[in-house]
């Protein structure tokens, strides 16, 4: 059985708790509070409604738009479908083991884990071949930015023709388009 | 003062930092981190849904509104930790949002799930993007956050 200052202590730690949980509780809905406000003085407010399938409208020019030999600087989901049968270099820049469960057909691995020049000078032979050639880069995800940097460094090496499929893998498994591995 | 052994056998005066100094660079530290991550959410907001939805942990309903309004909470603890104000119910916050920052990037381990973080923003260094230290890395901040609530408790208490 419990004496008398122990449990009279543990009550008092059990007050502080709760006391602070109510303060923690206080804190969130003020900053959440904040955020939600301050979101809708953004230039462009995120929508409520999250979907992984749409894209912002400059980012999908209509198919008729697109041309091999100057590919816009992102691409769709569907002009991905579309193009990867006419020929353009896909580049997965995911991790090797991402890539190894799965991918877009007929993409290689350059993956932005690692150092740059030496996955590059892997494939060096194959992009080395045409440096107009259509080339489409594409990560994880949305949020990931790292087909927007590999997308970069091509460009400084002289690649002129390249573009970013935003939605990335998660948007083109989300459509169950085929998948290869 | 406490006079420490060397090599050599010698003796030397050494200053321990007391255990209020620790607390206070703790604290310092910490908030300085969640106001960081909080400030690079915000400034790349347009990404961070899609992080969240990669872990494949809420609704899709509520993504687009944990990705609103989770980076100026950070930021809010994160500059209570810093100032003193409101401390030990922002740190109370800090530790619930540090476990379950954890408990996500365990889920997504245990599921082997491609995740993209972005917790410090899109530009975060690669080395340490990956699944495993982001995971290492929200442990450090939670066990951290918990030892320094429950000195709090303790002080508290013994007044």
């Amino acid at each position: 059985m419990e004496n008398a200052p122990s449990l009279k202590r543990r009550n008092r730690c059990l007050r502080l708790i709760w006391k602070d949980a109510q303060g923690a509780f206080l804190l969130a809905c003020i900053g959440g509070g904040m955020g939600l406000v301050a979101n809708q003085f953004r230039e462009k407010p995120l929508p409520l409604s999250y979907s992984s399938k749409t894209l912002p409208e400059e980012h999908s020019p209509t198919e008729e738009a697109i041309e091999l030999q100057s590919l816009p600087e992102f691409v769709s989901v569907s002009q991905v479908r579309h193009l990867i049968n006419r020929g353009v270099l896909i580049l997965d820049v995911r991790s090797s083991s991402a890539f190894q469960k799965g991918h877009i057909p007929g993409s290689i691995n350059l993956p932005k884990t690692g150092d740059f020049k030496t996955e590059y000078a892997k494939h060096a032979r194959r992009l080395e071949e045409d440096k107009t050639q259509p080339i489409i880069l594409y990560c994880a995800s949305r949020g990931c930015q790292d087909a927007r940097l590999i997308r970069a460094s091509l460009q400084s090496l002289g690649y002129t023709n390249t573009s970013v499929f935003l939605g990335g893998w998660r948007e083109w498994i989300g459509y169950q388009f085929p998948v290869e591995k | 003062m406490d006079r420490v052994s060397i090599p050599g056998g010698k003796m030397i005066n050494f200053h321990f930092p007391s255990s209020q100094t620790i607390v206070l660079s703790a604290r310092l530290l910490l908030g300085t981190i969640f106001v960081y991550a909080g400030t690079a959410k915000i400034l790349t907001l347009e990404t961070f849904p899609a992080s969240i939805a990669s872990f494949e942990l809420v609704p899709t309903i509520l993504v687009s509104i944990i990705a609103i309004a989770l980076p100026p909470i950070e930021i809010l603890a994160g500059l209570c930790l810093v100032t003193g104000r409101c401390l030990n119910s922002a740190v109370l916050l800090l530790c619930c949002l540090a476990a379950t920052f954890t408990l996500a990037f365990l889920q997504a381990e245990w599921r082997n799930l491609d995740i993209d973080c972005n917790c410090f923003g899109p530009n975060e260094n690669q080395a340490f993007k990956a699944r495993s230290i982001s995971l290492l890395r929200a442990f450090l901040l939670f066990y951290i956050l918990l030892k320094l609530y429950i000195s709090a408790i303790r002080r508290r208490l013994s007044t």
